[in-house]
């Protein structure tokens, strides 16, 4: 016999969660009439963004080192490097290599993160609970971590360029000498506002799909039996990094039909 | 003019034979089953978490889904929220309702802390706690808001002798004093059932019996999951 849950987790229901959260809270805390869901909002936000910040830096500084270490042996000579790859350096970096990297780290730390979350809540009755006291756990549990992921990817993003920059001019220098200043100017020439802009875009839209694939999920099924939280963040992951890759083919082909990048 | 009982169940079928009970004013009703015989189920669509067709539960005449702000919970897990204080986690049905915790909320908080043997827990993080002290800050959150009907599974289950004494001495003053229209507690422990329960369901199998708390003894299903059990 199946039973069926009195609040309903659909797709439509989390994307208006994110909506109607997000939009509430920047006004109350600005004000500083935060409820409890917006405190929870801020709280979320901060961190995700200081447990992800570090790994981030780190995992786009070894894209930049293996990178830089592939183009620079493939260039043929150091003024070929100099001349011809390193102007376009930063470009490709943004283009390319910082989306894969943080969104990879968004499926990952995010998605599992907030499946876990959802599920171990529901097993401990957390969201019931919530349910109980007249609060939608949607509102409560889903998206503060939802927007917590929406804001810090783009964030992560920025941080990336940086990072990966930093990876790339160590390799240039051991490699071909290139000094620091020399390197920075011309990498940075590359990266345009316009570039940066819609890598940022396209990982805001990328966490926002992981993260309702990840609440949907989490609050799938009307009971949360024995194996569930595992069972769940499994199927959650295997889904997320599939739709990934979709979603990141999709943004791209958008990108070039309408010639943005 | 009558009123209508604090709770009434008609028809509701959790698996087995559909269930029909009403809960009167001043009454307590223990509803008692072994393992996964459907207790925790059966409170699970008495509290609104899963659906119910309509007209088959209703609270003081209405549909339950219109009255649930009036029906306190107390899950089989503590269902505690994670990152807040003892204090914030009772406080919450009043926050969620937008009322400022004022003094005298504040003070409602804390005399609900101080009713379930909690006082002193006020500002610890609830991961810190005992399972027993979890329980009770889950029965004071479940007495705060506007709590006319309280449904508890297991509610003095992992709590130490003193404290479950304190804890059926308060399920029985609340309602005797008409705080609570009614209590519905889920539970496997048929001593404490006749010790505070005005009547006594026992689900066995796909079917269940009702009886008054002091017929339970006489019963010979209860005799049977007495016997069960020890």
């Amino acid at each position: 016999m199946t039973f069926e849950r009195t609040t309903r987790y659909s797709i439509t229901s989390l994307l208006g969660a994110i909506l109607v959260v997000g939009l509430r809270a920047v006004p109350r805390v600005l004000t500083g009439r935060a409820t409890v869901v917006d405190r929870e909002t801020v709280r979320q936000v901060l961190g995700f963004l200081g447990g992800t910040a570090g790994a981030s830096a780190l995992t786009t500084f070894i894209y930049g080192l293996a990178a830089a270490y592939g183009v620079i042996g493939n260039a043929g000579s150091p003024e070929a490097f100099q001349t011809l790859v390193l102007p376009h350096l930063g470009g490709a970096f943004i283009q390319f290599v910082i989306p894969f990297a943080i969104a990879n780290l968004v499926v990952l730390k995010g998605v599992v993160g907030l499946t876990s979350d959802i599920a171990s809540m529901r097993v401990s009755q957390e969201v019931d609970a919530l349910e109980a006291v007249g609060l939608n756990p949607a509102d409560m549990v889903f998206a503060p971590r939802a927007i917590a992921l929406i804001i810090t990817a783009p964030a992560l993003a920025v941080i990336g360029v940086y990072a990966a920059c930093l990876g790339a001019w160590l390799v240039s220098w051991i490699a071909v000498g290139t000094g620091f200043t020399e390197f920075i100017s011309a990498y940075a020439s590359s990266v345009t506002s316009g570039a940066l802009l819609l890598t940022v875009t396209k990982l805001a839209i990328t966490a926002t799909a992981m993260s309702i694939i990840a609440g949907y999920f989490g609050f799938m099924g009307a009971k949360a039996e024995s194996g569930f939280v595992g069972k769940i963040t499994t199927s959650a992951v295997a889904t997320a990094v599939f739709s990934s890759t979709i979603v990141n083919l999709l943004l791209s082909l958008l990108t070039a039909a309408f010639s943005l990048e | 003019m009558k009123t209508a009982p604090p709770l009434s169940v008609q028809g509701l079928s959790i698996g087995g034979e559909p269930l029909s009970f009403q809960v009167q004013p001043g009454e307590i009703l223990a509803v008692l089953g072994d393992n996964g015989s459907g207790k925790s189920l059966l409170l699970a669509h008495l509290s609104g978490h899963l659906r119910v067709p309509p007209g088959s539960v209703q609270v003081a005449g209405r549909d339950l889904h219109l009255a649930l702000a009036e029906v306190g919970v107390v899950f089989q897990y503590p269902g505690l929220i994670r990152n807040m204080t003892v204090f914030e986690n009772i406080a919450l049905p009043f926050l969620v309702h937008g009322l400022d915790l004022d003094g005298e909320l504040q003070e409602k908080v804390r005399l609900r802390m101080r009713l379930v043997g909690c006082g002193h827990l006020e500002n610890e993080e609830v991961h810190q706690l005992s399972e027993g002290d979890k329980r009770c800050v889950s029965l004071a959150r479940a007495l705060s808001g506007q709590t006319r009907l309280l449904i508890a599974d297991e509610p003095v289950a992992a709590l130490a002798p003193a404290k479950k004494a304190l804890v059926e001495e308060l399920l029985v003053s609340l309602v005797r004093t008409g705080v609570l229209t009614g209590i519905v507690v889920a539970t496997q422990d048929l001593d404490f059932a006749r010790r505070i329960a005005t009547h006594i369901l026992l689900l066995h199998g796909t079917d269940h019996t009702l009886v008054r708390g002091e017929d339970a003894a006489q019963n010979e299903h209860c005799q049977a999951f007495t016997t069960r059990n020890h």
